[in-house]
């Protein structure tokens, strides 16, 4: 493997941040009244986006590797970490090409620090030195239980420093390390400047709370980057603007008229917001969400229910958008199904705001967004009767529209082949495809294994087209084929009218096998599993949204859900098929639509009218019957997955298409690693994956099947580090599309940010201006004032002032799992003193008798539905005087439990309120603390505190603990919460459960003896019966 | 302490004091009727509570402490409701917590008359209420109960529980699916794949491994 190149502005960074006097080796023996003036290699470097933090980092890990310092890196997801780790055994290794070097290239030289890893072992490896990532949980535990030899710390480096806030570990980490060591550095790195602009002075409060004075910014436009990419020669760029079909671009449309509606509704519904931000093309980016709630949060109590929807709605319809262009027709139509199979359902919610439905469903731009993404799928034809063609239904037309991205990539395939062949004599470059997200790279795959012979052969006989060349062996080489055969998709789009039922017949089959490429197949078979998933959601439908009293065997119609959605919206809509079928919101979002819409999306189906009107349900239920007749013998235990034998991949071909990093191939499809499962450590990962998929393949054609910002950045580096490389690079994008405006605009808003951030940098430097004034002491190094260290000490309750034990002092204990919020963090910035351990009852304990038990809004929702809160006060209740239950609120969001207006007429049990008052009931001795920000709890905890007799930890660790083991073994947090909601498990053997099994699947795998051999006969069988119960299932 | 026994055990009582108050307004699910009691409110037999407007409380500071010396150790559940009807309230609810928990009284807030009215006439209606509602293992039906452990995985939603179950079936299946499997769903992006898949995955107990080598 390469080791990485260091371009000019990478160095430029690392000396930057460097600096003269930075402390390497030995940073104690430096007087700690060294002049101030230096920043001692302290600084925030922000850059942009794929121009490369891994190389300035992997820089510092090695300047830093040694044993004789101790260094820390936060913020760093694990897949992040071991890549940083593999690649720094990597550097050292050529660094250091003699033999005997292995022993120096330990693995140690970057330390690994988790959850796993037990405490007596974290605190060797402190004390060990060297650099070590580590959770910061646990880090600033280790802290505050004194592991951590604090003094001895060389400094801390912070990664993805953008996301650190207030309220997170990482700025309690550093106040901690500050409060105790002034010589240390503290170094934050980002590549996300447009994180810094958002909100109020964003980057002066991040400053801040990294004790920083210094920030380092490195745009794409800053002229050294610029000249050490100019220098080496740009890459060739294609860039191809593909146009959207004519349904694709009346979805957009739809979609774009969905949201202003629901965004107009939000303006009217909330007259107060400054509605200059909520214009619909904000609305297509993720930070919308971002500007909705910062306007919405302080009022979000006084906002009614609606507008809570048509937030939910906003990003709904953003995520439509998205899919639109990434997903294929079958699956994109398949979700919207869903979304309305949701929103109808009873309202099964404890609370009823959940239940709401959404009012952009009743729009007349949602009924063309319906119709038309079902045409781009399949007509209906009235009247048909007969076999099933394919796995698909008889009285169904497939029209399988490609994506028109499918096509384009077909073609440069084509034209990078024959590229290859004219230039033989440089050796055979390898073609580097980059998409968006897991889905995306395997549809791709899928097409381009079926530009391959192999798998054309069988049908070869059925077409006329001529296949030229023979095959070649290696599944995943493409080789130019004529394709015309492939039916045009305006073709098909533009039916007969009414047409005879043997042409219409023929048409089908035409349509089923259209394509015998990659893209006809994976529609095919997508739409084979579509039918097959209608059929189980129509049987779920029937066995979960019914109402009880209505006859549930019918197949046609609606009866068998209709009752489900309260009589609303629209007048009835009376266009239904189905007489029988009762009033119902979906029929009705049709039905409605339907005399006023027909033109838009069916015009061409004459008899087809009252099958427009019918409900998906409907469908779905015939094609539930109808599978049912005729499936039956071939249907395998799950009807989801299992791919037919009629796609004609035997097992080796289709290995080798799908093996696509196992062999070194010549085409290599790749997501983008922020967009992947199977890559990257997802979300988390800032994308130096693809930077290292670079190196290795060294691709000489790189596709850009979506657009990245990143990604182009990467590109740009690695051409500037290996100028001696062909590469051609294609970008495709779709023309016009909010794909095409949101890549643009990205660029623009990185740019904006970095101008912002300039200017911000400006201000805080010169000393005449001093706008943005960093104040002198916010490094954290200054000595505190032995005067004020003299009084806190002093406890003036205590007759003469006498000291009493610092440690013992003023202590709260604090269960390690509350080390999530920010709670704890603030405590200790008012001088608490904390005390971390594993609570089994309550969360923070004050004294021998006080014991709170915290709970943000929505987990007292929650755990009041559960049941869980009712076992934690019975718990606190028995063994604490004072059980207290901490509501605590957000500091950004309402004060406030129930919205205006919504306390209803009855006495309702549902009600939070409700819920609270027999809790309190229950429970006499329960105080309730409400608190309107962790801030005010702290200010209450200080209260609470004082004449209190301190706490022992000791007493607080044993007290309801059944079994000394369990307090040793820290559980998973979302496996445990799913597995105690489960039917059958509580409070009490959930444990057991835990203790006997690995994980959930395990569990769910147990035999109804092994589940009542742990739970007992009932709660046994309870368990057993709900894993299985299959709703897909008559029953 | 010493219990006051009601005389009619089936409304609220409400002390004279109370007249004028625009939350009796609100107490329309239970009958109410003045009676001479210590407590603002008797809601039950040996419930009572106090009412208190933070705006009030802001100008007589003093009031409450009377109110609450005045009510001595009588009651066992003894409430304190608070209407918060100030925008700069922290302060005044902090003085309150404190003051509630020296005294054993329980603070509970409410933020309109509406709001605390429903409290009052709830705690009546509740009296002999067994506290099912709030204990564990609620029987709901199987879709609820599905939707609740599912949407324990973060970024779950109700659609997502419906995707999950007309794909697959029953929860095992869900379970056993394959990160493959889950990603070809519509509406699932890598990161609800992955966080399902380590919900199922992910051994309980953390540091097992190490314990049993």
């Amino acid at each position: 493997m390469s080791v990485p190149v260091l371009l000019d502005p990478h160095r430029d960074m690392v000396t930057d941040l460097l600096s003269a006097a930075a402390p390497l080796a030995s940073s104690s023996d430096l007087p700690a009244t060294a002049p101030r003036s230096q920043t001692r290699g302290d600084g925030l470097l922000i850059m942009s986006k794929g121009l490369g933090v891994r190389h300035v980092l992997l820089a510092f890990l090695q300047i830093h590797a040694d044993p004789r310092n101790l260094v820390f890196l936060v913020n760093t997801p694990s897949r992040e970490v071991e890549q940083l780790q593999e690649d720094l055994m990597t550097v050292t290794a050529a660094r250091t090409p003699s033999e005997d070097s292995a022993d120096q290239v330990h693995p140690g030289m970057l330390k690994i620090i988790n959850n796993e890893t037990p405490a007596n072992e974290r605190a060797v490896l402190y004390l060990m030195g060297g650099i070590i990532a580590v959770t910061s949980r646990i880090l600033v535990v280790d802290m505050l239980n004194k592991v951590v030899p604090l003094e001895l710390i060389t400094g801390i480096m912070v990664n993805h420093a953008h996301r650190v806030s207030d309220a997170s570990t990482e700025a309690f980490i550093l106040r901690i390390f500050r409060e105790k060591n002034k010589i240390g550095f503290i170094k934050a790195f980002s590549d996300e400047p447009e994180s810094f602009v958002n909100g109020f002075w964003k980057l002066e409060r991040t400053m801040k709370l990294l004790f920083l004075r210094s920030v380092f910014l490195w745009p794409r436009f800053h002229v050294k980057v610029d000249a050490a990419i100019e220098r080496s020669g740009r890459a060739d760029l294609v860039e191809l603007r593909v146009p959207l079909t004519r349904s694709m671009k009346e979805i957009q449309t739809s979609l774009v008229e969905c949201m202003e509606q629901c965004l107009a509704e939000l303006r009217r519904n909330n007259p107060t917001i400054d509605a200059e931000d909520f214009t619909v093309e904000n609305a297509f980016f993720k930070s919308f969400d971002s500007i909705l709630r910062q306007q919405l949060d302080p009022i979000w109590h006084r906002i009614g229910q609606k507008s809570k929807q048509l937030v939910n709605d906003l990003k709904t319809l953003r995520k439509l958008l998205s899919y639109l262009v990434s997903y294929d027709c079958v699956t994109f139509n398949s979700f919207l199904e869903t979304i309305l199979t949701a929103n109808s359902t009873d309202p099964t919610a404890v609370f009823r705001s959940e239940a709401t439905s959404s009012p952009w469903l009743l729009l007349d731009a949602a009924h063309t967004l319906f119709s038309v993404a079902r045409q781009r799928v399949y007509k209906k034809r009235p009247g048909a009767s007969g076999s099933a063609v394919d796995g698909v239904p008889p009285h169904i037309e497939p029209v399988l529209e490609e994506q028109p991205k499918w096509r384009v990539l077909q073609n440069v395939m084509r034209e990078i082949e024959a590229e290859r062949k004219r230039m033989r004599d440089h050796g055979e470059g390898s073609v580097l495809i980059l998409v968006d997200g897991d889905r995306t790279c395997s549809q791709i795959r899928d097409i381009l294994s079926g530009l391959d012979l192999t798998v054309i052969k069988a049908e070869a006989q059925e077409r006329k087209t001529s296949i030229a060349n023979k095959s070649k062996g290696v599944a995943s080489r493409k080789r130019q084929r004529d394709n015309s055969e492939v039916i045009d998709v305006d073709e098909v789009e533009v039916p007969e009218a009414g047409g005879s039922s043997a042409a219409a017949n023929a048409n089908r089959s035409k349509a089923l096998m259209h394509g015998s490429n990659g893209t006809g197949q994976l529609l095919r078979r997508l739409l084979r599993y579509y039918f097959r998933w209608k059929g189980g959601l129509s049987k779920v439908t029937k066995n979960l949204f019914r109402r009880k009293d209505q006859k549930t065997d019918s197949i046609s119609g609606g009866a068998s859900r209709g009752g489900a959605s309260v009589a609303r919206g629209r007048g009835g809509g009376g266009g239904g098929g189905r007489g029988n079928a009762p009033p119902n919101k979906r029929r009705r979002v049709r039905g409605g639509g339907n005399a006023g819409s027909s033109d838009t999306g069916r015009h061409n189906h004459g008899g087809g009218e009252s099958e427009l009107a019918a409900t998906f349900e409907e469908e779905a239920a015939e094609v539930a019957a109808f599978l049912n007749q005729s499936d039956q013998r071939q249907e395998s235990s799950n009807g989801t997955f299992d791919k037919p034998s009629e796609d004609q991949l035997d097992p080796t071909s289709y290995k080798d298409c799908y093996g696509i990093m196992e062999t070194p191939e010549l085409v290599t499809v790749r997501p983008y690693a922020s967009s992947s499962n199977s890559i990257a450590g997802g979300s988390a990962s800032n994308g130096d994956d693809d930077a290292r998929a670079l190196e290795e393949l060294r691709p000489q054609w790189i596709v850009m099947y979506d657009p990245d910002v990143g990604f182009v950045r990467r590109v740009e580096i690695f051409k500037a580090q290996h100028p001696e490389m062909r590469l051609k690079v294609y970008f495709m994008v779709y023309d016009n599309s909010v794909e095409e405006q949101r890549y643009l605009s990205q660029i623009r808003k990185e740019k904006g940010a970095f101008e912002k951030l300039i200017r911000e940098k400006a201000t805080a430097t010169s000393d005449e201006l001093q706008v943005m004034a960093v104040p002198v002491d916010q490094d954290g190094r200054v000595q505190e004032d032995p005067d004020e260290v003299f009084w806190r000490g002093l406890d003036t309750r205590l007759a003469g002032g006498q000291t009493i034990p610092a440690a013992d002092a003023n202590k709260v204990i604090v269960d390690v799992r509350e080390f999530r919020s920010s709670l704890p963090s603030l405590l200790h910035a008012r001088r608490i003193n904390l005390a971390p351990c594993t609570l089994e009852v309550g969360d923070y304990v004050l004294s021998p008798t006080l014991c709170v038990e915290r709970k943000s809004v929505s987990d007292l929702i929650s755990s009041l539905k559960s049941g869980r809160l009712y076992t934690q006060c019975e718990a606190m209740s028995l063994h604490y005087k004072t059980p207290v239950l901490l509501i605590e609120f957000d500091r950004d969001k309402a004060f406030s439990l129930v919205t205006a207006g919504e306390v209803r007429g009855d006495i309702s049990g549902w009600d939070v309120g409700s819920r609270l008052t027999l809790l309190v009931l229950s429970f006499p001795k329960l105080r309730i603390i409400w608190s309107s920000s962790p801030e005010a709890t702290a200010e209450i905890f200080e209260d609470l505190k004082k004449n209190q007799e301190e706490p022992k930890i000791e007493v607080a660790m044993a007290i309801g603990v059944e079994n000394v083991e369990t307090v040793e073994s820290a559980y998973s947090i979302t496996p445990s919460n799913v597995l105690r909601s489960l039917p059958g498990i509580n409070s009490k053997n959930y444990r057991h459960i835990m203790a006997r099994a690995e994980n959930l699947k395990e569990v769910s795998e147990w035999t109804i003896e092994q589940c009542q051999e742990v739970l007992g006969q009932e709660f046994g069988r309870m368990l057993y019966n709900f894993f299985r119960t299959d709703p897909k299932e008559d029953g | 302490p010493t219990l006051q026994r009601s005389r009619s055990s089936n409304s609220v009582l409400v002390n004279r004091c109370q007249e004028g108050n625009t939350v009796l307004s609100h107490i329309r699910n239970v009958p109410w009727e003045y009676s001479d009691i210590i407590a603002d409110y008797q809601v039950g037999q040996t419930t009572c509570a106090l009412f208190l407007s933070l705006k009030y409380h802001r100008i007589h500071p003093e009031y409450i402490h009377t109110r609450i010396k005045q009510l001595g150790q009588h009651y066992l559940l003894r409430i304190l409701l608070c209407l918060v009807d100030i925008a700069d309230h922290q302060q005044s609810i902090r003085d309150l917590t404190r003051v509630c928990l020296y005294n054993n009284i329980t603070l509970v807030l409410s933020w309109s008359p509406e709001e605390a009215g429903r409290y009052l006439e709830t705690f009546k209606a509740y009296e002999h209420k067994p506290p099912d509602l709030i204990k564990e293992r609620i029987e709901g039906d199987y879709l609820s109960k599905l939707t609740d452990s599912l949407t324990q995985i973060k970024s779950v939603n109700k659609t997502d529980v419906v995707t999950l179950t007309s794909t697959f079936g029953s929860l095992q299946k869900i379970i056993q699916a394959s990160p493959d499997d889950l990603s070809s769903c519509p509406g699932f992006g890598q990161q609800k794949v992955r966080r399902l898949y380590e919900a199922f995955n992910q051994p309980f107990v953390l540091n097992k491994r190490q314990k049993k080598s």
